[in-house]
């Protein structure tokens, strides 16, 4: 009988061929999705600590060079000087060795580190990273030693202005602490 | 009869055989380059947190030798001595809470702080002739894959800077 032989796929062709795609492109999207998580969670950790170690730097260097004695408000003065005893206390302001005055701090209503002085204030962290628990305070361990600077501070990666993201590749925070003993010793 | 003498057209097996062979050769290396990729990654991630809990411990011995420094160069001697610090440490722990005794191939560090695969010892050496002098070396070391990874931070600290 002339029954012509038409050019098609038979339906088990195509039923392997899809089930073949089917088990392929799943695996291929886990191991790229394993991939773009994986690189998310080193850009951000390497991120903040990027931030933070300059940070700590900079607070090392400059507190180390330049203060010369700490106080509670501006302008220093004699009179609002802390950290003469071993009672520990916040310390507001630095004076350095031109009697002009240098702080860190967090610019209220922000979560960065900042460092001002009479001539301005620069932003030591960016947006990228929120900052917590920061605090600066100082103590001496004797009348005849210089003051211990102790700073502390958490840095995490900023997930719209929250350190935890529902997702476990995205959460990343670091802790910082450090103390800093003055050059000159101050009574 | 009609049938048998219509060519049909189709692939020979040998065409079908090199064809799956070179595909299935692409997947193989597609697959290997993206677990080893994969694979450096996860130690790239290790690394950074290693080399954080290095200088953590840098800067941390760093505070407790500008607090005192005598009860900091006394945690020393001539030959080294070993401190295990597996344990998270803060700007609240002190020095003297601490003796002298490694680690003991214990990788169970940093306690409370995923993953827990690190060990973290430094070592205190003083230099005979020099009091105010302190050699110290930090190490974290951890074990992925068979393999040994160390991230190590010498530093002289002293009593005058």
């Amino acid at each position: 009988m002339g029954i012509k032989k038409t050019l098609s796929f038979t339906l088990i062709e195509i039923v392997v061929v899809v089930g073949v795609i089917g088990l392929v492109l799943p695996a291929l999207f886990a191991i790229v999705f394993s991939i773009l998580q994986q690189q998310t969670k080193i850009i951000r950790l390497q991120e903040i600590k990027k931030q933070g170690d300059f940070v700590l730097g900079t607070f090392k260097t400059e507190i180390k060079n330049s203060a010369v004695s700490i106080h509670s408000g501006q302008p220093p003065t004699d009179i609002n000087k802390v950290c003469l005893s071993t009672t520990v206390e916040s310390a507001g302001y630095f004076k350095d060795r031109n009697n002009n005055w240098f702080r860190f701090y967090v610019p209220a209503g922000t979560t960065k580190i900042a460092s001002q002085s009479a001539s301005g204030s620069i932003d030591l962290t960016n947006d990228k990273v929120l900052i917590n628990n920061f605090s600066i305070s100082c103590y001496k361990t004797g009348d005849y030693s210089p003051a211990i600077v102790d700073i502390k501070y958490d840095i995490c990666y900023n997930n719209g202005s929250s350190c935890t993201s529902i997702r476990p590749e995205e959460n990343a925070i670091l802790t910082y602490q450090t103390k800093v003993k003055l050059r000159i010793i101050d009574f | 009869m009609d049938n048998s003498t219509e060519k049909q057209q189709a692939f020979s097996l040998i065409e079908v055989l090199v064809f799956i062979s070179i595909l299935s050769i692409f997947f193989v290396l597609a697959a290997a380059v993206i677990t080893f990729s994969l694979r450096d990654m996860k130690i790239n991630e290790h690394k950074i947190i290693a080399t954080m809990y290095a200088d953590e411990l840098m800067e941390w011995l760093r505070s407790q030798k500008e607090v005192n420094w005598e009860t900091f160069y006394a945690k020393a001697d001539t030959n080294g001595l070993v401190y295990c610090f597996n344990n998270q440490i803060t700007s609240t722990t002190n020095i003297t809470d601490f003796s002298a005794g490694d680690c003991n191939n214990e990788y169970t560090g940093i306690q409370g702080q995923s993953p827990e695969i690190f060990k973290r010892e430094a070592t205190l050496e003083t230099v005979a002739g020099f009091a105010d002098q302190v050699n110290i070396l930090v190490e974290v070391e951890w074990k992925e894959l068979g393999n040994t990874y160390k991230i190590p931070i010498k530093s002289v600290l002293t009593l005058w800077e």
